[in-house]
């Protein structure tokens, strides 16, 4: 269909649109006509992806400009959605007559993802592809090949150094399979196509990491114009990616890899000179003009790059002591050292980083100055020694960052040394850990290179806390609700077992005896009432262990057996995968199964349950983080002091939008329908309610905020009655599913006979 | 005594039953005593009736109680009636042998029969029926001239099973009114529809082995491992189906094998931890060869998987950054939980193979399908205006000749059904399945279909009251 918002013409690939997704698009439009911020939340499984593309695409290609769509995912899966969906939009533009003349969109995504190369491919392990394929396509590799006949090079690498970029590509919209597609057909390189392409294209579709972690940000999107648009889709917990991006682990395992690989640095400085000091001279030469052209290199060989640098350092001399090889190496060594003796400390050390600053130099007398440059001369000189096996080196590389992280900022980092992995254990495994606090420092560059970023998923409730963590200012901030013709997902909050014992997930309780038995009870009954697949998700891995554990003692899972197949999730992703897999073909089987698994783990992000694979969901419990880390803790402490947030506050807000994202897996489409349990105690107070998001906490009812299992089981059984009767599509109509006509009446702008329609309008 | 087909005597025992000297018979059917020489059983025992056997503990006299499931309960014992035989030989060691071959057959049944009974009541998917006499009519051609051997067994068990037919075709054939094929050329369907359900298998169970100990009187435990638990163990864990072949009977008997079985830190991994403690060489080398494998995630093929949810794509994109986890949300450092997860799935997995068979094949991503199953997961299906669904017309290359057939059957008062209207005739035999979705994956679509036809195939014919007078077709329309 095709309507207008404003002046502007959106084709949207649907006959109908849910009046959500039309305020959705008006909510975007406002936000992109004034170039500022937002942040919206819109249900899952009503269609968010597609009415952003739908708009951003239809603004793009209508006001001059053509701004640049780069669109950000958390997993590959939904990047291939995501993909999915624009081929049919642009599909759908094309049949309506919509020209989007040299139009391209593709996405991005790891070697390992789209490797064509026949041996390099077969490589299970994502770093060792990188080397592999490192191996063949260095720039100074390729130059010896030139003079030395037997080295093997990467034809699909080579054929595409002949093209000119505007030519690699025709037009059009890839998916990753159409990428490697493409590639195999024309012996191209799809992963280096795509990063060549990405100038030229309207459309680029991402993982977070690519924007926000500095390292890779470096590579593939520094190029973009001030006025792209960056969308974060998904992004609820956009200030844990942020933080994780900064935040790096040292453990012994670390030092001791790095100092192999210092000493083999060592080693290749030393040969080097023997064979031919040219390349070393040159080297110095050009750091001491400054680092940026040092490492103006190829972007194939820009590998190892540092960690946010702020401009102006990049152009200054790097210091004196640590520009020759050799000097360097020496410092490297006496940094590992250093690193090496604190990690024989027997107690907790938690400082700033001045503070740790101030230690090395009063030990080491290594100061400030080169640590901040510690990653970048790193990279050079890998570089200079022409180095591409650099999973070796992947240890002295944090090492490195290490360095340059805490070096360069004074706040919002903390250094924490813990020799116990926790309280009880008495095996040191000690770990230094480096932790960025504050979300907002990853993100910054990010809010002020652009004009517009967009922040949007199906849980952002309570939405004024992002903008205090992540400390930018949204022009548009809105939460969509869900207008349905029926009521097709049930929000239930069970408190009390069916003996009338509280249950709930509370560290001091969820291990008695009485609890157990009750979330016991309440999996067999609701697998016992609920056809195909059910999820129950739990708060923390150790839990979910722990409960499966007593269940299977105490015969709870013979019960559930006799319904339901049942699948766990494991750490492992690839087992996990295959227990996903076999849990859909049980569903689609009729045998029905239950899915448990962890409400951060990786099933929780971006696998959808929607239709006959998930009918329902259970929260066991809320799932709060672990409060006794220490990182947690220090991190609670920022946030109050920086932004004002209570520690509980942040705590539940937290643990509330894991929650809903769990139960919000449940849902696409408004003919699907499921049902959400919160087993928890806690839940029927005021201040999680107020968390959930509105969607979700409009539907609560003081009936349904309390209940025992046994009530629960009642209200589920008639909801599973009443949305087994045949559905009416018709009945949707104008109350969750906007024709033309109907947007017209609620104010906009429909295309049947537009202006007449305007007329009417200003006449009434 | 005389056997019954398919008989035949397993123990044999001179016995006393009600003070008369008689024979005890077992067979693989029932239990049968026959007082002196003669041969009808004074007391006869099916063995789906019989419950448990008990024996007194004297020394005195050797006798056996055979206690009967109560009519009309599943497995509740009544003791009433319940038949004594007495062992008179004077060798009483002797006869407290012959009498121990006789407890363990009836406990071996009545233990076969409690474990499907739990599991048959009220799973979703009852254990497959191991005793069904499994008559493969699938490659039968039905209605061939002259009938095949399997036809006329198939006819017999159609006749057995159903009563009414079986009346009719007593009324009809074998007062000689009409010949036997003559009588099922008419029925036909019902012998397909018949040999297409003695085809359909259930599933297997989903049931985990739960190998529950039965607790005796002085407080001590007893397991018991009928042949078929043992298979069921040697299915879940094929490791000790190893470990058997390896030790049994050379190494250890297989009773001591069992019993080190359920003593071992193997089979009592994700109990609570005190329950076992010791090694054991046997099932400790079961416990490492099985974390060996489930630990060897490598051989995970990942190439089968349905692109969406293969989660090491997204664990490959981006290089690991950040904090380690915090330990809750790390796997525990003792195994015994971790193998107990990885158990289930297996367990879970094993299940579904056995009902998906090798169609896992099929699912190696090529290129449509990846699309197709993307567009699945990304299209909102009731944005679009329901498509109107696709049939097949019906081509009448003459429709004045088609109808007037029938119109000018409407003055020939033979036949009056002719007279209806051809739309509301159409009506009454219309039946519209949307057969596009719902049965896409659910098995053999084309048997659920042919399932399907012969349903509605039967139910015309029921509707139709006198099937010999349709044949009566009136002369005019032969004519036309």
């Amino acid at each position: 269909m095709r309507f207008f918002i404003d002046d502007l013409p959106v084709i949207f690939p649907y006959d109908y649109v849910y009046p959500e997704q039309y305020q959705y698009m008006c909510g975007l439009k406002r936000s992109l006509d004034s170039k500022g911020h937002a942040m919206l939340e819109m249900p899952s499984g009503t269609g968010k992806t597609v009415s952003l593309l739908s708009l951003i695409i239809a603004y793009q290609q209508f006001y001059p400009g053509r701004r640049k769509l780069v669109y950000c995912s958390r997993t590959v899966p939904e990047i291939d959605k995501a993909l999915a969906e624009l081929k049919r939009l642009m599909e759908y533009r094309q049949s309506h007559g919509c020209i989007d003349e040299n139009f391209i969109g593709l996405g991005l995504t790891s070697r390992k993802n789209l490797c064509v190369h026949p041996r390099v491919s077969m490589e299970r392990k994502g770093a060792v592809v990188d080397a592999r394929c490192r191996e063949m396509t260095a720039s100074w590799v390729r130059n010896k090949a030139q003079s030395v006949g037997n080295i093997e090079l990467c034809g699909y690498f080579e054929k595409l150094q002949d093209i000119e970029s505007s030519e690699l590509l025709p037009h059009g919209v890839y998916t990753l399979e159409d990428l490697t597609d493409y590639g195999k057909a024309n012996g191209m390189c799809p992963y280096y196509l795509s990063r060549r392409v990405i100038p030229m294209a309207d459309v680029i579709i991402y993982s977070f990491h690519y924007m926000l972690d500095p390292k890779v940000a470096e590579l593939v999107s520094k190029e973009f114009e001030k006025d792209s648009i960056v969308v974060f889709d998904e992004a609820h917990n956009i200030d844990s990616i942020c933080i994780d991006s900064l935040s790096i682990d040292i453990n012994e395992r670390t030092l001791r890899s790095s100092t192999a690989s210092v000493e083999r640095l060592g080693e290749r400085v030393e040969e080097m000179k023997a064979q031919n000091s040219e390349k070393l001279r040159d080297e110095y030469d050009r750091l001491v003009e400054g680092l940026r052209d040092a490492l103006a290199a190829r972007d194939e060989d820009l590998v190892l790059s540092n960690p946010i640098l702020p401009d102006h350092v990049l152009h200054e001399a790097v210091p004196g002591n640590i520009r020759k090889a050799e000097h360097f190496v020496r410092f490297l060594k006496r940094f590992i050292e250093y690193l090496k003796a604190r990690m024989r400390v027997m107690h907790v050390v938690a400082e700033t980083t001045p503070s740790f600053l101030k230690h090395i130099r009063e030990v080491t007398y290594i100061e400030r100055k080169p640590l901040r440059f510690c990653a970048e001369r790193l990279a050079s000189l890998v570089r200079t020694l022409e180095i591409t096996d650099l999973e070796e080196y992947g240890a002295l590389a944090r090492v490195a960052s290490f360095a340059t992280l805490c070096a360069t900022y004074d706040t919002g980092f903390m250094v924490l040394f813990e020799p116990y992995e926790s309280d009880q254990s008495t095996i040191p495994n000690p770990v230094l850990h480096l932790a960025c606090l504050d979300a907002a420092i990853a993100i910054k560059p990010v809010f002020q290179r652009f004009h517009t970023v967009i922040i949007t998923s199906g849980t952002l409730s309570p939405m004024e806390m992002y903008p205090r963590m992540l400390e930018f200012a949204p022009v548009v901030q809105e939460s969509f609700t869900m207008t349905l013709a029926r009521q097709c997902f049930a929000p239930l909050v069970v408190t009390r077992g069916g003996d009338q014992a509280t249950i709930s997930s509370k560290f001091e309780v969820r291990n008695d005896p009485a609890v157990v038995r009750n979330y016991g009870n309440l999996l067999i009954e609701v697998s016992r009432v609920v056809p195909d697949g059910i999820v129950a998700f739990f708060p923390s891995y150790l839990y979910m262990e722990s409960i499966v554990a007593m269940w299977n003692e105490k015969g709870f899972l013979t019960e559930v057996w006799k319904h339901k197949l049942i699948f766990v999730e494991t750490p492992d992703a690839a087992e996990t995968s295959v227990a996903l897999q076999n849990y859909r073909a049980a569903c689609n089987n009729g045998r029905g199964a239950v899915l448990l698994s962890v409400a951060r783990g990786k099933v929780s992000e971006g696998i959808d349950f929607d239709h006959n694979f998930g009918r329902a969901v259970i929260m066991f419990g809320i799932p709060y983080q672990y409060t006794e880390s220490r990182i947690l803790k220090a991190r609670l402490e920022f946030m109050r002091e920086a932004h004002q947030i209570r520690e509980n506050d942040f705590l539940t807000f937290d643990a509330l939008r894991h929650a809903s994202q769990c139960i919000g897996r449940v849902l696409r489409g408004k003919t699907d329908y499921g049902l959400m349990v919160l087993a928890d105690k806690r839940y029927s107070r005021a201040d999680k309610r107020s968390k959930l998001p509105r969607w979700i906490s409009t539907c609560l009812t003081d009936v349904s905020t309390s209940l025992s299992t046994d009530m629960a089981i009642d209200l589920m059984r008639k909801f599973l009655k009443a949305m087994a009767q045949p559905f009416d599509l018709n009945s949707q109509l104008g109350i969750s599913m906007w024709t033309n006509e109907h947007i017209i009446q609620h104010g906009g702008r429909g295309d049947i006979a537009a202006t007449s329609a305007m007329e009417v309008d200003q006449a009434s | 005594m005389i056997l019954l087909p398919g008989e035949n005597i397993k123990q044999s025992s001179k016995t006393a039953y009600k003070k008369a000297e008689g024979t005890l018979y077992f067979t693989n059917k029932r239990l049968v005593w026959c007082k002196g020489d003669e041969q009808t059983p004074t007391v006869e025992l099916a063995h789906e009736t019989i419950h448990s056997p008990r024996v007194n503990k004297s020394d005195t006299k050797v006798m056996l109680k055979v206690i009967t499931i109560a009519p009309g309960t599943a497995n509740e014992p009544s003791e009433t009636n319940a038949p004594v035989f007495i062992w008179k030989q004077e060798n009483k060691t002797e006869a407290n042998d012959e009498r121990t071959k006789f407890v363990t057959e009836l406990s071996i049944l009545s233990t076969r029969r409690t474990h499907t009974a739990s599991s048959g009541q009220k799973s979703a998917a009852p254990t497959p029926n191991q005793n069904t006499t499994s008559n493969e009519y699938n490659k039968l051609k039905i209605g061939a001239a002259p009938a095949s051997a399997d036809e006329i067994k198939l006819r017999q068990e159609v006749l057995s099973k159903n009563g009414d037919l079986a009346k009719v075709h007593k009324s009809l054939v074998i007062s000689g009114l009409v010949t036997e094929d003559e009588f099922w050329s008419t029925r036909k369907h019902i012998l397909e529809t018949y040999a297409i359900q003695s085809q359909l298998r259930k599933g297997e169970s989903s049931a985990w082995l739960d190998l529950a100990p039965q607790n005796l009187e002085t407080g001590n435990f007893k397991y018991t491992i009928t042949p078929n638990v043992a298979r069921h163990i040697f299915k879940e864990y094929p490791q000790v189906k190893r470990a058997y072949v390896d030790n049994v009977p050379h190494v250890v008997s297989e009773k001591e094998f069992w019993k080190r079985f359920v003593a071992s830190q193997f089979f009592n991994r994700g109990r609570s931890a005190d329950a076992v403690k010791g090694r054991d060489k046997i099932f400790d080398k079961c416990t490492q060869e099985e974390d060996s494998a489930f630990n060897d995630t490598k051989q995970i093929n990942l190439a089968f998987l349905t692109r969406l949810l293969d989660l090491t794509r997204t664990e490959e994109d981006a290089t690991e950054t950040g904090n380690a986890p915090d330990f809750t949300m790390r796997p525990s450092k003792t195994d015994s939980k971790l193998a107990l997860i990885r158990r289930f799935n297996h367990h879970s997995q094993l299940v579904l193979q056995t009902v998906l068979n090798s169609k896992r094949k099929q699912l190696a991503s090529d290129h449509n399908s990846t699309d197709k199953m993307l567009e699945e997961a990304t299209v909102l299906e009731d944005l679009d205006i329901p498509q109107p669904e696709k049939k097949v017309k019906l081509n009448v290359k003459d429709r004045s000749r088609y109808f007037s057939s029938l119109t000018a059957d409407d003055a020939n008062k033979q036949s009056k059904k002719c007279a209806l209207d051809p739309a509301e005739v159409r009506a009454a035999l219309d039946i519209s399945f949307d057969i596009s979705r719902p049965l896409d994956g659910c098995g053999n679509a084309q048997k659920t279909m042919s399932t399907l036809s012969h349903a509605t195939h039967r139910l015309t014919l029921q509707k139709r009251p006198n099937r010999i007078q349709e044949l009566q077709i009136p002369d005019d329309i032969n004519v036309a």
